[in-house]
């Protein structure tokens, strides 16, 4: 993305005949740079938009995509919905709660994992299915959560954020 | 074999490219509308072939259009409904990194049939490749002149623009939709006055889902009476199901609507993980489920609704007899949980305790007294919340309790899960 | 109108109303939490579901409109079953700490479980807690999380009414919690109406925390003094202790809001610096006296001079009409004098000598309508010019932006300062003090095509919209802000103001002027003759049958001549030519726009009264201080802007040694040999409206919410005056000197007047002045937000915080007036206003 965060907000206020139409976008954009969105940044958001900083604040929390606290570098999030649970997605969770040694909802000390419990991914046929950050991955078992997890661990602690 | 028409591209390598979408006949509808069509014509022509939405409502898609006012001082806006949250469905996400231009080609039509200059296309946004592959659909559309001011030379002009949704799936509910594109907290809106009168910006708005889109070219390049002709008389056309859950082949299913729900478990999908079918969720987890017994109703807007559900998103779930019924509700009823947007009383309250007790069942803690304690929350909530979700939620649980009452019972006999 | 049966009754109910104002109409009651009147519907609480035969699900009351034929029942089973299963919902997760809960008693869900609920719950799964603790939000504002039914009249009211948007709903579903940005309201307008409107106990008020049980107080409703707007209040008393007020819903034309003033600044009448008995000066210094000695000292300094004309009084026009009635009663009969003034004009003597009380009379005569606000803003058009409506009047924002909700694209805006209406206008001028006759005259050119020639861009673009809106309405609103009498330039504004409305009446249109005022009773103040040139009702001095109808009804002669205005008042003392002046609760030694004719003036008038509740500047400079009633210790009348009189209720008797006002002048006339009549405010109201003709068939007994609305009789009164032609105003638009700035003064959104400061609890939210500058102005000058930077005129200096605000002129800075201690007066040359100002950066050591 060429452009610092203000520019990058202003070129998407064109879509929208108002600007509060654009936090959600620019929220997006707030939390690539930023890697989450502190209240720091939700008023940087406020500011360059020119709404008030309560809007950015009930967007930002409303969606589950937003986070509001530092995340880790590699999030991932599993499906537990129905069909995912019905393929033992549950199984899944508690396995990499153990190989990260956290609990869902945690972050391993290190930074680098977020383990989060999430809804349906629309991968319902080849379930049980995770996302990392943006990336899908489907049909899961146990060793290929094992080889993932070795592949990620393997990357530098220098990876950015959202890829 | 029944013949595939919205899945037609998807085998193709690079579906999602323009020039094998224009190869297979691609655009070629939307160069007919032009050129053929008045606005009215148009309308009429999906009136006839009887479309219903693919959302979930299945709402007559020609009549929607019809509602949006011709002499209004503000021009008509067009959402597309890409959010597909429903879980057991994954539809729309294959149209749209499959074949995102039969959506967009569906889309312009649609436009000029309600006169909108602008569309808003809001995807989940989790579909990090939907959104790629439509953004980059719409920039080859633009190049290609089936987008922009003066769409191949007929003066009618059309800007498309994506609203990436956050993770909420209430962002389905249409008016929920319109007011997180506006940049509100996506709470459903007061109707009347309908999306089509009023709706985003105070514009009348016509919100479609991607596969009602999708069907569009191929009512025009084909004949309203082609599609009126497939499937129901009242629930016509071709249509994407979703299996998913115990079934061997799970997976997305373009056949004929009305299909019974047994002939799509047992001939597509192979039948059940452990051979014995405990109930199926024919429409995403908002439709009740059936029992087995009950397997031989066709998957049509009308057929499941006089049998007590919906055909809603298609989502089609199939639960084996290893499955525990009652965690799949208890599962179901915390999505719904986590899902409501907090606006309504029965709805935010209602779900929460529904949720609490029923996990307590589920962990053997629950007692009788529980049950008509759901009873009764099902029916506070059931046509009393304000939007859907609500509704599809205490009908989803009502359903649960009735059919399969005796596995809640042996739960709170046993103080166990029998399954776990 | 509508056919309709509700339980079984037919009834004639209007055409599309909703069916739950149609049946409380008819006496019918159904429960809600989340309906409000004046909030943007909701329908979510569920309270209000009721059955219409032929639909199948119950239908939300509150936004259900009524359709000829339609069979509503509001009590079968099926509807009280799902009451209560809402209320059982909504009590399963709260907390049910009414014994520690300050609502209780007052309290919506309370009181409609003890109505509508069935006692019992049949939830046992552990409660939703969102946390421990209470939340501070700001200085008045704590909110309970746990109590909150999620029924969004707070944030409605915050953004759709205050237009605050400072409040809001974070998270969703069960989370979904009331808050502000950071969890903080800091930034807020402190108004309050969040706590007001919320059905329970979870928004709360801090003063009134734990203060009282709602069934121990006692309740008096009045009407608040802070501002023309005149809202309707409620003064909670505990053993004679205030302990809060609040505002009630559809009462009042404020209806259940109020400002941060309003709600919170009552406390100043127990502040610190209450007088609370006589004092009289000896040798040099103040020293408290009984009444009587205090009364002896004023016999012997002053009764010689009685009678002599050579004395003068200066009056707030915040108090009641029978207090100001009485006090220039006194002054005209037993002093003999005319030289009678209010002392908030913020504004050294005018330009060219023309004299603001000259034009008075025919404009309120003639020009200013008396017309509830509401209807004032139906309109077509609404031009605001020279008022910060948010900060001077804020009610009345609330009022203009409701009426703008549902018929946008009427409202014109012409202020120095930026507000929060601004974009709510279909267009807004900064235009400083002094230049709004140049605004009235380029609107009537734009009229009648006459060529002015360009101002500037921004001017000429709005005459543009303004004129294109002004000449296709029908209907014209003008409301003029008390910035206008702050310049020097106030009497040519108000000619031009009638010029123009001349010519839009000449067109067939229908204009409605009327004045926002900062005080509460300004309108009254001049109406009751607290002027120099006119008696009671607008009765000229000069006119012989005028002077005879109170001259008999006083039974007294009246001086003569017309008297000195203040800035006439404070020269003559200055010169010497002065033997008393009376403040009456002012205090033109901390307001007066040029400190040094103030200082000057008291240091050769020979003989200082004080009359005040509160110490001040010129308490301290007095030769006696007499303590008077504070507000809510007398009873009386308020005139508001629209020209309603209002009851001022008394809920408990002058402090100590205070006494009310008009016993005081009783006393001083009495022990100057005199007599003024019956003071209590019923006789004296009586007595007041035989003279004044727009109060003439309003009895004392009838004023009741919603007040009683006076009329201008157009047969008393002053002859109508033809306007003369005016010339084009002088003085170009663009005088900025380029290198300063323009600073200007007001009133701050937290204060009003000198009193408010008295209020602990507004101090807390707003204690120390500052410097308001434009934001990239003042981040172009090296300044940070609350950096102290110096401010230099030619005549002064002060050290002041920095504000940026982003909306605000870059060549205007603002400095709030409410601040007596800071000496602002120091910083105008005499008439200079809007005065020119430097801005310097303090060096750091
Ligand atoms: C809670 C809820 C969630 C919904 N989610 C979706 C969705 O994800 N996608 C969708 O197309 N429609 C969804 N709908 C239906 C829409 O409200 C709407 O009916 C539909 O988008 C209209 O398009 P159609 O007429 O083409 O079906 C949802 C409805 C509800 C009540
Ligand atoms: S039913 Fe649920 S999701 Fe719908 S408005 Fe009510 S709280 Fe929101
Ligand atoms: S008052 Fe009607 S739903 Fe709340």
């Amino acid at each position: 993305m060429p452009g610092n965060l203000r520019e990058q907000i202003e070129l998407i206020t064109d879509r929208y005949p108002n600007r509060r139409s654009a936090i959600m976008p620019a929220l997006f954009l707030a939390q690539k740079q930023h890697g989450y969105l502190s209240g720091e940044v939700q008023a940087q958001v406020a500011g360059i938009l020119d709404v008030p900083e309560i809007w950015v604040f009930e967007l930002a929390t409303f969606y589950t995509m937003f986070h509001t606290e530092p995340i880790g570098t590699f999030h991932i999030q599993v499906c537990t919905n129905v069909s995912c649970l019905l393929r033992r997605a549950d199984n899944l969770l508690k396995f990499l709660e153990n190989r990260l040694q956290i609990k869902t909802g945690e972050t391993t000390e290190d930074g680098r994992f977020s383990l989060s419990s999430v809804e349906c991914l629309g991968a319902c046929d080849k379930a049980p299915a995770l996302m990392v950050n943006q990336d899908y991955f489907e049909n899961q078992d146990e060793d290929k959560i094992d080889q993932i997890l070795d592949r990620l661990s393997a990357m530098g602690m220098n990876v950015s954020r959202d890829k | 074999m029944f013949e595939k028409v919205l899945l037609r591209n998807i085998e193709i390598p690079n579906s999602h490219e323009i020039g094998v979408y224009e190869n297979a006949g691609g655009y070629k509808s939307l160069a007919t509308v032009l050129n053929n069509y008045k606005p009215n014509d148009l309308i009429d022509t999906v009136k006839e072939s009887k479309l219903r939405g693919r959302g979930g409502a299945g709402f007559p898609t020609g009549m929607k259009w019809s509602f949006v006012p011709k002499d209004t001082k503000k021009t008509p806006l067009l959402c597309c409904n890409a959010d597909e949250g429903e879980p057991g469905t994954f539809k729309d996400r294959a149209l749209m990194e499959k074949d995102p231009h039969m959506m967009l080609e569906g889309i312009v039509i649609a436009a000029y049939a309600i006169g909108a200059k602008i569309c808003y296309i809001y995807i989940r946004g989790e579909y990090e490749l939907s959104i790629n592959r439509v953004e980059n659909a719409i920039k080859e559309a633009y190049a290609k002149g089936y987008l922009g001011s003066d769409i191949l030379g007929s003066g009618f002009g059309l800007d498309v623009y994506i609203h990436r949704g956050a993770g909420a799936y209430i962002c389905g509910e249409e008016t929920a939709l319109l007011e997180s594109i506006e940049g509100r907290r996506a709470q459903p809106k007061l109707k009347p006055p309908f999306p089509a009168v009023e709706g985003l910006y105070g514009c009348p708005t016509v919100i479609n889902n991607v596969e009602t889109f999708a069907c569009l070219p191929h009512i025009i390049e084909r004949g309203p009476d082609w599609f009126k002709n497939i499937g129901p008389k009242e629930s016509p056309g071709p249509k994407l199901y979703c299996l998913s859950g115990q079934v061997k082949r799970p997976g997305l299913y373009e056949l004929p609507m009305g299909i019974s729900i047994r002939e799509l478990v047992e001939n597509y999908g192979g039948g059940s993980c452990s051979g014995k079918i405990k109930a199926v969720i024919p429409g995403g987890v908002s439709a009740p489920m059936f029992p087995e017994n009950q397997l031989d109703i066709g998957l049509d807007f009308n057929s499941l609704a006089a049998a007590g559900s919906m055909l809603g998103s298609a989502g089609v779930i199939v639960l084996d007899d290893t499955t525990c019924i009652v965690q799949v509700i208890t599962r179901i009823t915390e999505f719904f949980n986590h899902e409501s947007c907090g606006k309504c009383t029965p709805c935010r309250e209602g779900l929460d305790w529904s949720a609490k007790i029923l996990l307590r069942i589920e962990a053997g803690e629950g007692k009788h007294e529980d049950l008509e304690r759901l009873d009764s929350l099902c029916n506070t909530i059931f046509g009393n919340s304000f939007c859907a979700l609500g509704v599809g939620a205490s009908w989803a649980l009502q359903a649960t309790l009735k059919h399969f009452r005796d596995e809640f019972v042996q739960h709170i006999e046993e103080g166990k899960c029998p399954f776990h | 109108m509508a056919k309709v049966t509700i339980d079984g009754k037919e009834y004639e109910v209007a055409d599309g109303s909703l069916i739950l104002e149609a049946v409380m109409g008819e006496g019918i009651h159904i429960p809600t939490f989340c309906y409000q009147k004046r909030l943007t519907p909701l329908a979510s609480c569920r309270m209000c579901l009721v059955e219409i035969e032929g639909q199948p699900k119950l239908s939300p009351a509150c936004v259900t409109r009524v359709a000829d034929g339609m069979v509503v029942n509001t009590t079968t089973e099926r509807v009280s079953n799902t009451r209560e299963s809402m209320l059982e919902l909504l009590l399963a997760n709260h907390p049910l700490d009414c014994p520690i809960c300050d609502k209780a008693g007052e309290c919506e869900l309370q009181n409609t479980v003890f109505e509508y609920g069935a006692g019992v719950s049949s939830f046992r799964d552990e409660k939703r807690v969102f946390r421990s603790k209470d939340l501070s939000l700001n200085q008045v504002i704590i909110f309970n999380a746990n109590r909150c039914i999620q029924c969004q009249r707070c944030v409605r009211m915050c953004e759709d009414v205050v237009g605050a948007v400072a409040l809001g709903t974070i998270d969703r579903g069960m989370d979904s919690e009331i808050t502000g940005f950071e969890n903080s309201l800091v930034g807020c307008d402190h108004c309050g109406n969040c706590i007001e409107v919320c059905p329970v106990g979870a928004l709360m008020s801090q003063p009134y925390r734990y203060t009282a049980r709602s069934w121990d107080l006692i309740e008096t409703d009045t009407t608040c003094a802070f501002c023309g707007t005149g809202c309707q209040l409620s003064v909670g008393n505990r053993d004679g202790k205030l302990t809060r007020v609040r505002s009630k819903y559809e009462t009042g034309i404020n209806g259940e809001t109020l400002c941060a003033k309003g709600r919170f600044g009552a406390d100043f009448i127990d502040s610190d610096d209450r007088l609370t008995t006589p004092m009289v000066r000896k040798d040099g210094k103040l020293f408290p006296v009984s009444w009587d000695e205090a009364m002896n000292t004023l016999l012997q300094l002053i009764g010689n001079n009685v009678g002599m004309g050579r004395s003068s009084g200066l009056v707030s026009a915040g108090l009641s009409c029978e207090t100001l009635y009485l006090f220039q009663k006194m002054m005209r009969t037993v002093f003999q004098t005319n030289n009678i003034d209010c002392s908030n004009r913020w504004t050294s003597a005018e330009e060219d000598g023309s004299k603001l009380y000259d034009v008075l009379p025919d404009f309120f005569n003639s020009f200013y309508e008396r017309e509830p606000l509401e209807s004032l803003l139906e309109a077509d058009c609404v031009l605001v010019v020279g008022s910060h409506v948010t900060d001077d009047n804020p009610v009345t924002d609330y009022l203009i932006r409701l009426s703008q909700q549902h018929r946008p694209n009427r409202l014109l805006l012409a202020s120095a300062r930026p507000s929060r209406l601004d974009t709510q206008s279909v267009a807004s001028l900064r235009l400083l003090p002094g230049r709004e006759a140049r605004l009235f005259a380029a609107l009537e050119a734009s009229l009648t095509s006459e060529a002015t020639g360009k101002i500037s861009p921004l001017f000429d673009a709005f005459i543009a919209q303004a004129g294109a809106l002004l000449e296709a309405s029908q209907k014209i609103s003008i409301l003029i802000g008390s910035d206008i009498f702050r310049s020097a330039k106030a009497t040519e504004t108000l000619l031009w103001l009638q010029t123009y409305a001349i010519t839009l009446k000449s067109l067939g249109k229908r204009v409605s002027i009327q004045f926002l005022f900062d005080r509460s009773n300004q309108l009254g103040a001049w109406e009751l003759g607290l002027l120099p040139n006119v008696l009671p009702g607008w009765h000229h001095i000069s006119n012989p049958a005028h002077r005879t109808l109170f001259e008999e009804a006083w039974n007294c002669k009246l001086p003569l001549t017309e008297g000195e205005d203040i800035h006439g008042i404070l020269q003559s003392c200055a010169e010497g030519d002065m033997d008393m002046l009376y403040c009456l609760h002012s205090d033109p030694l901390s307001f007066y726009p040029d400190r040094e004719l103030v200082e000057q003036s008291l240091s050769k008038v020979k003989v200082l009264v004080v009359q005040a509740s509160h110490r001040s500047a010129i308490t301290d400079r007095a030769d006696i201080v007499l303590p008077g009633a504070g507000y809510g210790e007398e009873e009386g009348t308020l005139l508001n802007n629209e020209g309603r009189l209002q009851k001022l209720e008394k809920f408990r008797p002058p402090i100590k040694s205070a006494r009310s006002n008009r016993d005081i002048f009783q006393q001083v006339t009495a022990v100057l040999g005199h007599q003024l009549g019956p003071c209590d405010s019923k006789s004296l109201f009586t007595e007041l409206s035989k003279l004044v003709p727009s109060f003439s068939g309003i009895k004392y007994t009838d004023i009741k919410d919603p007040g009683s609305l006076t009329k201008i009789k157009p047969d008393v009164g002053l002859a109508k005056s033809t306007l003369p032609p005016r010339s084009l105003p002088k003085g170009d638009c663009e005088n900025h000197p380029t290198d300063s700035f323009m600073l200007i003064t007001g009133e701050s959104r937290f204060h009003s007047g000198g009193l408010s400061l008295q209020s602990e609890t507004l101090r807390g939210i707003e204690g120390e002045a500052y410097i308001e500058i434009n934001k990239e102005v003042g981040l172009a000058l090296g300044f940070q937000e609350s950096e102290r930077v110096t401010i230099k005129s030619n005549r002064g200096e002060l050290n002041l915080p920095i504000k940026f605000n982003k909306y605000f002129d870059p060549k205007t800075v603002f400095i709030p007036e409410n601040f007596p201690d800071l000496h602002l007066n120091k910083m105008w040359d005499k008439g200079e206003y809007p005065c020119p100002v430097n801005l310097i950066k303090i060096a750091t050591a």
